[in-house]
């Protein structure tokens, strides 16, 4: 009985907060490095200009630091830099813990500052009725990046957008999808080759489920706990 | 003069407070999700976010060292 056991991992909380008992991390990923040049760009240009200015502060002719209006500069300025340098940083940490988790189950989306927000979004892997992938133009198409589009139940469209290497995202989801719907078809009491389980549809989980006050009889009693996650 | 100085030191002593508290609250994420991490998910393949750690606490000692250094060069000139 021990090695049965032993099979059963429990997964809840393992690679992040609300994970299920039963959920795997297929994959997860974060915006493409495309996303951050906006910010890369002008703080490497606002490094240079600072290097730049101190190996060149004697050309200046620069008035006495005893003037009030050029200690208010001064202070004006280094307030400045120090704001800009930890936006920066800010910045950068968003990135990594901007991540869309795809679990066997779901996809989550966690958007999350160190300070300001904390936003969650789980798509039920169930719900899925379709996903796009967009990856038009020259440079997504060198970069490889691109959106995805994930159709819901409800006629709603979730996009993820400036994903790396839409396609792979693409097919996986795909393939989580139709797993997710072979599952729920499958006949109850009947293992994955079809054959029957525990003596037919008086065992297994056929009977588990008439146990649990299922039904007993048809498709899609297979679930699982819905589980909101908690921060 | 020394009105400056006070607000530099004032300046300083914020920024590397708002760094730890950075740091705290980074950590605390890290500890909840333990992604495996790999050349698919990381910034430019090998960038990882303890290398924005380490920049981020030499930038801003490389930026109170300077700045101190240019106020002290510009009192002094």
């Amino acid at each position: 009985m021990t090695w049965l056991m032993d099979d059963i991992t429990d997964n809840t909380n393992r690679h992040f907060r609300g994970q299920m008992a039963d959920e795997e991390v297929m994959a997860f990923s974060r915006k493409h490095w495309i996303a951050i040049m906006p910010e890369v760009i002008p703080f490497v240009l606002f490094i240079s200009f600072i290097v730049l200015t101190l190996l060149l502060i004697n050309k200046f002719s620069l008035p006495s630091l005893n003037e009030p209006f050029f200690q208010m500069l001064v202070v004006v300025a280094m307030t400045g830099a120090c704001w800009l340098i930890h936006r920066f940083f800010l910045r950068m940490f968003k990135y990594y813990f901007n991540v869309v988790i795809i679990t066997n189950h779901r996809i989550v989306e966690i958007k999350k500052t160190l300070f300001i927000r904390d936003t969650k979004e789980s798509l039920d892997m169930r719900k899925v009725q379709g996903v796009d992938f967009r990856q038009e133009g020259l440079m997504k198409n060198l970069l490889k990046v691109g959106e995805l589009e994930i159709a819901m139940g409800n006629s709603e469209v979730k996009t993820l957008s400036q994903i790396p290497n839409p396609d792979f995202h693409f097919r996986l989801i795909n393939r989580l999808k139709n797993e997710m719907f072979m599952r729920q078809q499958r006949p109850l009491g009947l293992n994955e080759n079809g054959v029957a389980a525990g003596g037919g549809f008086s065992g297994g989980r056929a009977a588990s489920a008439m146990e649990d006050g299922g039904v007993g009889v048809g498709i899609g009693i297979e679930s699982f706990p819905e589980e909101k996650i908690s921060g | 003069m020394n009105i400056l100085w006070i607000i530099t030191a004032t300046l300083h002593f914020i920024s590397i407070s708002f760094m730890g508290l950075c740091f705290v609250r980074l950590f605390s994420y890290v500890r909840r999700y333990r992604l495996k991490e790999n050349r698919h998910t990381l910034l430019f393949g090998f960038v990882t976010v303890e290398h924005f750690v380490t920049m981020y606490i030499g930038t801003v000692i490389l930026f109170t060292a300077v700045s101190v250094i240019l106020l002290q060069y510009l009192s002094t000139r």
